[in-house]
């Protein structure tokens, strides 16, 4: 039944796709709260910052690597911002200051993995440390707050009902689901993911095209930490961890397969979309708080298991 | 004239072995007998030994006619042959094999041991062989029995002695002491008949040759008379370069020069250059350096000293893209893990050297990428419904010409082919071939490197030959033989 | 109806009928005899059709008079430009009857010092006109209403001379039968062709392999050197290569 499910939708987003849409006609039937203007709202301040931080996760699984510093580079990068803003700095400066710094922190993985041809697991692994490492440093290890209300706009403000930072995070998904499919650098991605090898051997800089997936990466987890430092009015170097095995299971979960060359922006964005809803549910519904780690957990574990099985096909 | 076989036939039932072979030997005279299996050498020497009758002919041995029917006959007449398998006893000692049976050497009983072994000593001394006497032939190595068999033949005072492939096995060593054996042979005045594949062996102990094919004896010449090229074309038929399909097309000028390309280690010195529409071949035995060279060639390793200079303009070439950008193509040996994307579509494969000519407006046209591939797949002749379809389920054939098509789509200057046709059926080959000889058409100027040096003779202009990361050699089509490229390649010169 | 009208309903009744008489017309097209005589006229001035005694037929295309022809296939050229990568300046060839041939032919026009052998009036006129290249008819009597010379004439002309490479091509190759022709007469002149040349080079299409016409020319390794196209069957390459003869199989990858 499972290859015929597969063959039929054609792709494993529809499949997800559907799975979310399910999921939401169950929640919003089981909790009338879900469908609310506020709630709606706050999901999608959700969404925006997990499936920031999946797509970044993503981009670099499908070169065929995995980010683990992507959380370390979120609360570095927000203590930068943090540090600007509490020493009077305009708000731009410092959000474009931290994006800076993340973009930065990025181009060094990518120039470990790429030119200096380390694994990614090990590389980014070791510069989480160090990127957290220089975060606590520079904020004494003491969260940082007292933003200026303007710099609210970026986490907090709304265009009408809808948060601001979901309509930028649209426009980021949009350009980079464009850019992955429709441009040969995208296809380098893929190709590099795929093989290695095989993209050096067919004239494809695979240094210059890893390089550019990291720092990428490194980019969006600065924009996340604008947006979260910008709604939680706080800045620690901390703070990017809870999303940091968030993005990675809901790359996984979108379609991202770990030895790379596959998954798409638009999957990793269903996929975090589906474990914001899902939490989102459980907290509606008064679930206990360890079923928001268990369930998201059981929920991969089944999803990993129809697409292995469909993998075989 | 010490043996004249004169208009020898022999049929097996339908199949004429032999035609009318005409078949001489001097006393004295060692004769290498050469021609492919099948060809009727064992035949005739069968007939000579009473071994096989023959439905026609004569021969006369020391001025008599003879027609021997039995060995013993022939033994008695003075023809011995050492066969393929040893005919000793294996659980007797050297000596007592030697004397074996020996009517004419009565002096010696079963009793006096002490004789035997003084007088197998003495033969064995004669020949330089230090062999104990008292040894049991078992216990001896192979090559060690065959020269004890020798010995035994030769002891029985025979005017000629037949020797069928009798190195097979050796080692370079023993092969040496076995040529000093039969030079020695050849100073009791004994006529040898040398049946053997080894052309090697010939150079070093024969006289002359005769080449049997089909049943005749097509040339019988000393051999300072023939040169190793005519050997084998008269043994085959045919030369090794008349079977490839060489393309002769006006050769340009320079489009590449290697200058003193160095790489710590590895490659030391290289120096070359490539003209257009030319196809060099670059050969070596394995860790000469020639697969270094052409992933060097490509950017994929950096060099650490020397240049690569490209239309009279030295390239910067850091990475393979750099390599691309300037006209390099590299078509690299192993199938899989360097050159395919195994679970991606075909048109996937063959666009990537060249994304930007599946582009409109700098953006992937998909159905200009499956239109472009179509066409790629049907002049290449892959057999697939559709470019979609993923190179994985593809035939390995299909998939090397899948790797040939992307290199195609690049439209390279310069393609280098590394082992193109290792692992390739017949008729594939043809077609890599082929495909070869319309690149250098357009102008494309090709680097070959290959292990299969029949390959490199036949489809090459100009060959070098790498031993140790150096370049040892370079021939000229006209110049290059396999004897010659295998001594280069093995640091002999 | 006015006269060209009526000229274009005639071209239409030919073009329908492929022949037609003076009577019908004039009842059909409800006019006088001398009229449809005076448009016929007109009409074979145009080259439409030809008049015969109490009508006209219409002009097919190969019955036109003019320059004689082949019909060449993609194939054919592809392989005629790879053969003609053969001929070498002062090179004396001999081209036999065939499309390929003819491509091989107007591929060498720039050749020096050539000299051009052909029993194929085809052939011979396309190089009629060129300043290089000095052309020979063998001479001999026309076959079966071909472009193709034959005959004990073609013999002495052949006996007498000396060619460097033949380009030969064949109707059939066949790994137990060789190489066949469709006619005696031609087989007989190539064959003394192939006698007098220094080396032979058989062209074809692919799909005359695994095909058995009329006459033997010779088996398949009395010849060295073949050009076809890179469709041929698997089985010859293998054979060709394993034999030692010399197989180009033209990709055509010039156009891409």
């Amino acid at each position: 039944m499972l290859p015929v499910i597969n063959k039929v939708f054609k792709s494993k987003e529809f499949f997800l796709l559907i799975f979310l849409v399910a999921l939401i006609v169950i929640v919003s039937i089981a909790s009338p709260f879900f469908l609310s203007i506020n709630n709606l709202a706050f999901i999608a301040q959700q969404i925006s910052e997990v499936g920031m931080m999946s797509m970044a996760m993503m981009l670099v699984i499908i070169t065929g690597g995995i980010d683990f510093s992507l959380g370390a580079i979120a609360g570095f990068s927000g203590v930068v911002i943090g540090l600007m803003l509490t020493s009077g700095a305009n708000i731009w400066l410092a959000a474009f200051s931290g994006i800076l710094a993340s973009t930065l922190c990025g181009a060094f993985n990518g120039y470990l993995i790429g030119k200096k041809n380390i694994s990614s697991l090990l590389a980014t692994l070791s510069t989480s440390l160090v990127f957290s490492g220089i975060g606590i440093v520079l904020s004494k290890g003491q969260p940082l707050s007292d933003f200026p209300t303007a710099y609210f706009i970026f986490g907090q403000g709304n265009l009408g009902y809808v948060p601001v930072q979901f309509i930028g995070f649209l426009i980021i998904t949009a350009m980079l689901s464009f850019i992955l499919y429709y441009t040969p650098w995208g296809r380098k991605m893929y190709l590099i993911g795929e093989n290695r090898t095989a993209a050096a051997f067919s004239g494809i800089n695979t240094d210059k095209i890893l390089l550019h997936a990291y720092t990428i990466a490194g980019l969006l987890s600065g924009i996340t930490a604008v947006i979260l430092t910008s709604r939680l009015s706080t800045a620690r170097a901390d703070l990017g961890n809870s999303y940091m095995l968030q993005s990675l299971a809901a790359a996984v979960l979108g379609g991202a397969d770990l030895k790379g060359g596959r998954g798409t922006i638009i999957g990793a964005v269903i996929g975090a979309t589906i474990f914001v809803i899902i939490n989102n549910g459980l907290t509606l519904l008064n679930f206990p708080s360890f079923m928001q780690v268990l369930l998201p957990g059981l929920i991969l574990i089944v999803i990993l298991l129809i697409n292995n099985s469909a993998h075989y096909s | 004239m010490l043996l004249e076989m004169k208009n020898i036939y022999k049929r097996f039932n339908d199949n004429p072995v032999l035609n009318g072979i005409d078949f001489y030997l001097e006393k004295g005279e060692v004769r290498a007998l050469i021609g492919e299996n099948g060809a009727g050498k064992s035949t005739l020497m069968k007939i000579l030994l009473g071994l096989c009758s023959m439905d026609n002919g004569e021969i006369y041995f020391d001025g008599h006619p003879i027609s021997p029917s039995h060995y013993n006959e022939a033994q008695s007449l003075g023809i011995s042959m050492i066969f393929h398998s040893i005919s000793l006893i294996p659980d007797l000692s050297v000596a007592e094999n030697i004397f074996l049976q020996r009517e004419p050497l009565n002096k010696f009983r079963a009793i006096k041991w002490g004789q035997i072994y003084i007088e197998a000593k003495k033969y064995l001394d004669s020949f330089n062989l230090t062999i104990n006497p008292k040894a049991l032939l078992a216990d001896l190595p192979t090559s060690q029995q065959r020269f004890v068999e020798i010995v035994k033949a030769v002891s029985n005072n025979p005017k000629l002695i037949i020797l069928d492939e009798p190195t097979i096995g050796f080692t370079e060593e023993e092969a040496s002491t076995f040529f000093n054996l039969i030079k020695k042979i050849k100073t009791l005045g004994i006529a040898i008949v040398y049946i053997t594949h080894r052309l090697e062996e010939i150079e070093n102990i024969c006289d002359s040759i005769s080449i049997m094919r089909n049943g005749l004896i097509v040339k019988t010449d000393r051999l300072s008379n023939i040169d190793m090229e005519t050997l084998i074309k008269l043994m085959s038929g045919k030369t090794i370069k008349e079977r490839y399909p060489k393309l002769d097309i006006p050769i340009g000028k320079e489009v590449l020069s290697v200058n003193n390309l160095s790489i710590n280690g590895i490659l030391y010195n290289i120096n070359f250059s490539l003209k257009r529409g030319e196809i060099l071949g670059i050969t070596g035995l394995y860790g000469s350096g020639k697969e270094i060279l052409s992933e060097a060639l490509f950017g994929l390793i950096p060099i650490d000293d020397g240049a690569i200079v490209l239309d009279d303009s030295t390239a910067n070439i850091h990475n393979s893209e750099d390599a691309v950008s300037l006209g390099l193509g590299y078509v690299a040996p192993n199938r899989h893990a360097e050159s395919l994307f195994l679970n991606r579509s075909i048109a996937e494969n063959i666009s990537v050297t060249n994304l930007e000519a599946v582009t409109k407006h700098k953006l992937l046209d998909r159905e200009k990428e499956f239109h472009i591939s179509k066409m790629y797949m049907h002049k290449l002749q892959i057999k697939s419904p559709t470019p979609q379809e993923r190179v994985k389920v593809l035939s390995s054939g299909d998939q090397k010409k899948i790797i040939l098509a992307k290199w195609l789509h690049r439209k390279s200057n310069i393609m280098i082919f590394d082992e193109p046709t290792s692992g390739v059926d017949v008729a594939a080959k043809i077609d890599i071939y082929n495909i070869i000889n319309e690149l250098i058409r357009s102008g494309v100027s090709i680097i070959f490197i290959s292990s299969d040096v029949q390959e490199l003779i036949g489809m090459c202009d100009r060959i070098i030959v790498m031993c140790d990361g150096r370049m040892v050699k370079e021939f000229y089509r006209n110049q290059a033989s396999i004897e010659g490229i295998f001594r280069y390649a093995t640091g002999n010169k | 109806m006015l006269a060209a009208e009526r000229r274009q309903k005639i071209k239409e009744i030919l073009l329908k009928n492929k022949s037609i008489d003076v009577a019908t017309l004039s009842k059909m097209l409800k006019v006088s005899d001398v009229t449809i005589r005076r448009d016929l006229d007109t009409l074979e001035e145009e080259g439409f059709l030809t008049k015969t005694y109490g009508g006209a037929i219409l002009n097919e295309p190969s019955s036109e008079k003019g320059e004689p022809k082949y019909e060449s296939s993609e194939e054919a050229r592809r392989i005629g430009s790879m053969a003609s990568q053969m001929v070498k300046e002062g090179d004396v060839i001999f081209l036999s009857p065939g499309p390929i041939c003819l491509e091989i032919a107007k591929n060498i026009r720039d050749v020096k010092h050539l000299r051009v052998i052909t029993n194929d009036i085809i052939i011979a006129y396309e190089l009629h006109d060129c300043i290089n290249v000095k052309v020979s008819v063998t001479g001999g009597d026309i076959f079966e209403n071909s472009t193709v010379l034959v005959g004990q004439m073609a013999f002495n002309n052949l006996n007498n001379i000396f060619i460097n490479k033949a380009f030969i091509y064949v109707n059939g190759i066949d790994l137990e039968h060789g190489y066949t022709l469709d006619s005696y007469e031609e087989a007989a002149v190539l064959n003394l062709v192939i006698d007098k040349s220094q080396e032979s080079i058989i062209v074809a299409e692919h799909d005359k392999f695994d095909k058995l016409s009329f006459v033997k020319l010779c088996d398949l390794t009395g010849i060295e050197k073949v050009v076809s196209s890179s469709e041929i069957p698997e089985e010859y390459k293998k054979f060709f290569f394993e034999n030692s003869i010399q197989i180009y199989a033209a990709y055509g990858l010039d156009d891409l």
